[in-house]
């Protein structure tokens, strides 16, 4: 009984010094992932997508239900009619949002001599404290670490790590992003980071001291982070945040994505000229 | 118990915790409620733990967080080591409190999932991740609890239903 016990406390400390030493050597930051983790992934992804989708389309219905309703306590004579107008808009609203962003994506690749590929989300991570999604697309198509991702309206954030089929994508809320950006109007050098927070929001901090901020000043990249070319949209300055005389000025962001909101992205392929890492 | 229906057993156990972490990506990740997501790999291990006691709570939270981790852990390790304390932590209160109203569980549940998420910032930053306590515990640790406790009725109900509970006799449950 005693040389039982004896073994099981030899495993658990085993154990726990196994643990400790994997979370140390994934602790820092690392491109690709185990051949494990690659396999795990490939083969949840098909039913993680399903799921989302699935959720997709059923909150997408709540939501048409609610607004139905309104109108309906709103007007009760014009529903039918407002129906089907409604039906009508949405359809031609989905239509040109997707012309503008086929035009923006079309502009932007002529631009800036890159292809993008369109990706769908199909997962999201499961803790609050870290903001990624995985997309649909991986290395067969493609898709390398490193890449940036855009959505209508911005930049998403950048791919971390790739599996086959699909690839986790950094976010820029999240706490370990960073990226460098500056005030449109300006041209005030910044870094935007990610903050573990779930106001959606982003902190800025300029580089220079004499940086002047405004709320709703555009920031877009800067083009020297060396993953994202410059000129993409990350959002406006929702608050400045007051700092003493002499440091560098604060602000608060709100991002230029719907991130709450976010279904399809599109990962900025490498041109063919361009190094891969 | 045979070797054969052994691995058939733990074959079924790890499909179940497979499946429970692909709704949670899959679907409850997609439904933020004041931007948190719920943690049903938490809630799960937790409320086994609850049911079945420590070695139980033990054994699954280790494998949940096994799986979790190789699903997408930003630290690999940190969730098989959380979860498997929450399994155990789930398995010691339930020899102290008494579980027999649907409020029981979701309280217990509140305080770990709080602990469980100070814990979570406190290895990651052990290990440079450098997440902040102060927005942290207002706007992550906080609702998510609420989350987790209000998901964790229907979640106790459904486990109990299917495990129903070891060592005991058959619960009854109330909200009052």
């Amino acid at each position: 009984m005693e040389e039982h016990q004896r073994w099981r406390s030899f495993f658990v400390g085993l154990l726990v010094l196994v643990l400790l030493a994997i979370m140390f050597v994934t602790a820092r930051p690392r491109d690709s992932l185990t051949p494990v983790e690659r396999a795990f992934r490939d083969v949840l992804a098909p039913v993680e997508a399903a799921l989302a989708t699935a959720t997709h389309r059923v909150r997408m219905t709540v939501d048409e239900w609610q607004m139905w309703r309104d109108v309906r306590e709103e007007n009760r004579r014009l529903r039918r009619e407002l129906m089907a107008l409604r039906a009508e808009r949405q359809r031609l609203q989905e239509a040109q949002r997707e012309n503008i962003f086929l035009r923006s994506v079309l502009g932007l690749a002529r631009e800036t001599d890159h292809s993008l590929l369109p990706a769908a989300v199909v997962a999201r991570p499961i803790s609050n404290w870290w903001s990624h999604i995985t997309i649909n697309r991986g290395r067969r198509d493609g898709v390398q670490a490193r890449m940036p991702v855009l959505a209508q309206g911005g930049v998403v954030g950048y791919v971390y790590s790739v599996s086959e089929r699909t690839a986790d994508v950094l976010l820029l809320l999240d706490p370990k992003s960073a990226l460098g950006a500056i005030v449109n109007r300006t041209s005030d050098p910044l870094v935007v980071e990610g903050v573990a927070s779930l106001e959606g929001r982003v902190h800025a901090r300029a580089l220079v001291a004499e940086a002047d901020l405004q709320e709703g000043d555009e920031i877009v990249t800067s083009g020297l982070s060396q993953i994202f070319p410059r000129g993409l949209p990350v959002g406006r300055i929702a608050e400045v945040i007051d700092t003493p005389p002499g440091r560098a000025a604060e602000a608060w962001v709100a991002p230029a994505v719907d991130f709450a909101r976010l279904e399809a992205v599109a990962v900025l392929l490498a041109s063919d000229g361009a190094e891969s890492d | 118990m045979t070797p054969y229906n052994w691995l058939m057993r733990l074959g079924g156990v790890l499909l179940a915790l497979v499946g429970v972490l692909v709704v949670q990506t899959g679907v409850l990740s997609h439904l933020p409620l004041a931007g948190a997501r719920p943690n049903l790999p938490f809630i799960v291990v937790a409320v086994i733990g609850l049911l079945r006691g420590s070695p139980v709570g033990l054994g699954i939270g280790l494998l949940m967080g096994f799986l979790s981790d190789l699903r997408g852990g930003v630290l690999v390790g940190m969730q098989t080591v959380l979860l498997g304390l929450v399994g155990l932590a789930g398995g010691w209160t339930a020899t102290k409190v008494f579980r027999d109203n649907l409020l029981v569980p979701a309280a217990i549940i509140a305080i770990l999932s709080a602990v469980y998420e100070l814990l979570y910032i406190a290895v990651a930053n052990a290990f440079g991740l450098g997440l902040p306590w102060d927005i942290g515990v207002l706007q992550v640790v906080v609702p998510t609890t609420v989350y987790n406790s209000l998901l964790t009725i229907p979640v106790y109900w459904c486990c109990l239903r299917l495990l129903g509970r070891v060592r005991q006799e058959a619960p009854t449950i109330s909200f009052f």
